[in-house]
């Protein structure tokens, strides 16, 4: 090997080598101090602070309970999404879009109509539920569409069954663990959102919640942890809520990754 | 039966676009210059004023609310029996003050001249910006002039030049005849009432643009253009602190044939950190950037900057949290490539590096593309963790000295989706429908929807076959 080549790979090597630890130290970094911080300070209340987390794990199922019949219903129907880039676009688009237009434009309306409050932590739940059925129904149609497998269709058409039962007995059993992962990881991904809750939620006691004021611990900890003062009880209990959401969101991932058959194409380990 | 079901899709499809659709059409009707219309009450009483939009309150009262003439919001209880264009009157939006309507009467240009009609109004549309050029121009020259006689005359033209600069007025004359004189330097946008009702909308993308790239003023808003660039450069950075090492590591795990204990936590550990919601790690940015890093590094310079957060806090709060998402994304991408050409490659005497330039990087390049523009639509789409690591709740605060064209690191910053979500603006931008808050979010919409876009179609395209 040229002596060049030598010194190119000696440097590339050597970047590799130590720009590859950076990502992970902070990652793990970043885990521990939270978790050290959580368990190092005294806190004031367990009560609220799974009051905060009862909040985001409820938020989070009811989003994905609203945004799932037209999800499923659509990936039922179609296996191929019309209008395949509007509704990438429309999976794409940040949870705080309908939120915010929740709150300047349908909240008023609706309140005006029936005289419901324009912001109420029930607004948060349609939200979450409008933002995340696109990237739902995406993820089902895509379950469904990768899972079948394509000469067991064949075979099924040509024994004389028709569409609907192959759906219901070749590709639903088949997507079902993928279909369960998209799901999963739709809930983790409602119970953490934040800016969506905060902005129509009305900052007010919600029945499930049993904190006074934001009920969930993403509401909470944007609202409370600028005031709070480090080490102190507010702040321990707020870092404590973290803690559980992230262990919540973690777990709701792990299971999804179990759930999801491994991409034959993916596993190299 | 096909029809039917194909109609209620497109019906599912349209429902869910809703909110996107729904925020361009209100933030277009939102930025249409408001119209100055003469308003005929069934009292009798006849007033030039711009009808805003009715909120809950005015629909729960009967009320309507109008911007009057003088600047001021007037709520008018009585209908109103007619409204028609006043094609002669004008709206101004000034930076010293509330905006005027009616109309043009004359204009005096500083040198003692007095214009009307036609050439009044050709002077209205073009001086204002020429005159503060001249004082920009102006300002600047008696900056840098050198102490003494140079000094002293750069001050007399500056002393001339404002002279002319408070005596160059326009004056606008409302329908009870009450003569308003407005600064012309201090003016912002000047517009004649529109006769067809296409003109408004035609306006308001030129008022986008105008609104995006005026500096801030403490009575209108504006300045959008200082919040795009800190937006994008927290996004952008965030993309070199946490996307590059994760593609790094993503690299360092694959040269590797047999992965070992630590690879294997890593490649767990970046799909289980990648659900960790963005708020916990705007509470990380918090405690050990803001909070201890910040506080050292403020101690060790004697400053007040790094405590308050700042882009670079921004930035690596965005980048940690995007990371996982990037390295998981780099990991399938490298995957993909195969394992057999890696092999034989080795076989055949390639060292590590060789493998990783000549075999794995040219087929993974475009995955690898997209983890990384994927870790950037991640952090786009995150506003939560910013509220805790220094993005300002307020432009007018900032606007007399922090507001750059483009960021600095430290010290408080703006961001799309915080002033979108908590509109710092003027009251009067409240009453106009806020307008900038609804552009503010079009635009953080339109770039999160874009990176992801990109992000999937690199994604998707898979390895580069080899020739």
């Amino acid at each position: 090997m040229p002596r060049s080549a030598r010194i190119a790979e000696a440097f590339a090597g050597a970047i590799l080598r130590s720009g590859g630890w950076v990502a992970p130290l902070v990652l793990f970094f970043s885990a521990g101090w939270l978790a050290w911080q959580a368990a190092s300070g005294r806190g004031e209340d367990w009560g609220r602070v799974f009051g905060w987390f009862a909040g985001s794990a409820v938020l989070g199922v009811a989003g994905i309970c609203l945004a799932l019949p037209p999800a499923l219903a659509g990936a039922l129907l179609s296996r191929r999404i019309p209008m395949a880039t509007f509704a990438r676009i429309a999976s794409a688009m940040p949870l705080s879009v309908p939120a915010f237009m929740i709150l300047r434009r349908l909240g008023p309306m609706v309140s005006q109509a029936w005289g419901v409050p324009a912001q109420h932590p029930a607004w948060a739940v349609v939200a979450l539920g409008w933002g995340l059925a696109m990237p739902l129904w995406i993820a089902f149609a895509d379950a469904l569409e990768r899972q079948t497998v394509r000469e067991w269709v064949d075979g099924a058409l040509a024994l004389g069954a028709n569409p609907q039962r192959i759906l219901w007995t070749l590709s639903l059993p088949a997507a079902l663990p993928s279909m369960g992962a998209a799901l999963m990881r739709a809930v983790a991904r409602a119970s953490g959102e934040t800016m969506a809750v905060l902005l129509v939620s009305g900052n007010f006691s919600s029945s499930w919640g049993g904190a006074d004021g934001a009920s969930s611990v993403g509401v909470a900890l944007a609202l409370d942890l600028p005031e709070a003062t480090g080490g102190g009880g507010l702040w321990t209990d707020l870092l404590r809520g973290a803690v559980l959401l992230s262990l919540w969101t973690m777990t709701l991932h792990g299971l999804a990754l179990r759930l999801e058959p491994v991409d034959s194409e993916g596993a190299s380990e | 039966m096909r029809r039917a079901g194909t109609f209620l899709l497109l019906t599912v499809i349209v429902l869910l676009l809703l909110p996107l659709l729904s925020l361009g059409w209100t933030t277009l009707s939102r930025l249409r210059p408001p119209q100055p219309r003469l308003l005929v009450l069934d009292d009798g009483r006849r007033i030039l004023a711009a009808e805003l939009d009715r909120d809950l309150e005015d629909r729960r009262e009967g009320t309507r609310r109008v911007l009057q003439a003088d600047g001021s919001v007037g709520f008018l209880g009585s209908a109103t029996v007619s409204a028609m264009t006043v094609p002669e009157a004008w709206f101004v939006r000034r930076d010293d003050g509330p905006p005027v309507m009616g109309r043009l009467v004359g204009l005096a240009t500083g040198a003692g001249d007095t214009l009307r009609g036609e050439a009044a109004e050709t002077a209205l549309r073009e001086m204002p910006e020429r005159i503060r050029e001249d004082k920009t121009r102006m300002a600047r020259e008696v900056r840098s002039a050198a102490p003494g006689a140079a000094f002293g005359r750069a001050m007399r033209q500056w002393e001339l030049l404002r002279v002319a600069d408070d005596r160059a007025l326009a004056f606008l004359e409302d329908l009870d005849g009450v003569r308003r004189p407005v600064r012309l330097s201090a003016i912002r946008e000047s517009w004649k009432a529109s006769s067809s009702a296409l003109g408004p909308w035609l306006a308001a993308p030129i008022r986008a643009w105008t609104l995006f790239l005026e500096d801030p003023d403490p009575w209108s808003g504006g300045g959008l253009f200082p919040v795009v660039s800190a937006t994008l450069a927290t996004v952008f950075l965030s993309g070199l602190l946490g996307g590059i090492p994760a593609i790094l590591a993503a690299l360092r795990i694959s040269e590797r044939t047999s992965p070992g204990r630590g690879a294997r936590w890593i490649r767990r550990g970046s799909a289980w950190f990648a659900a960790v919601p963005g708020v916990v790690w705007g509470t990380i940015g918090a405690g050990v950037l803001v909070g201890g890093a910040g506080d050292r590094l403020d101690r060790l310079f004697g400053d007040h900057a790094w405590r308050n957060g700042g882009v670079l806090w921004g930035a690596v709060t965005l980048g940690a949290l995007s990371a996982p998402t990037t390295l998981s994304a780099a990991l399938r991408a490298i995957d993909r490539t195969p394992r057999l050409a890696r092999e034989i490659a080795r076989s055949c005497g390639a060292t590590r590096w060789q493998v990783l330039r000549l075999v794995v990087l040219p087929q993974a390049s475009r995955g690898l593309a997209g983890a990384w523009v994927s870790g950037l639509a991640r952090a786009a789409g995150e506003t939560a963790p910013l509220l805790m690591v220094g993005a300002a709740r307020s432009v007018g605060g900032m606007s007399t000295e922090s507001v750059h064209w483009f960021p600095r690191l430290s010290g408080g910053f703006l961001h799309l989706g915080v002033l979108a979500c908590d509109p710092p603006w003027p009251a009067l931008e409240a009453e106009l429908g806020h307008p900038l808050a609804f552009l503010s979010l079009s635009l953080l919409a339109a770039l999160c929807v874009a990176l992801e876009l990109v992000a999937t179609r690199l994604l998707r395209q898979g390895p580069r076959r080899s020739a």
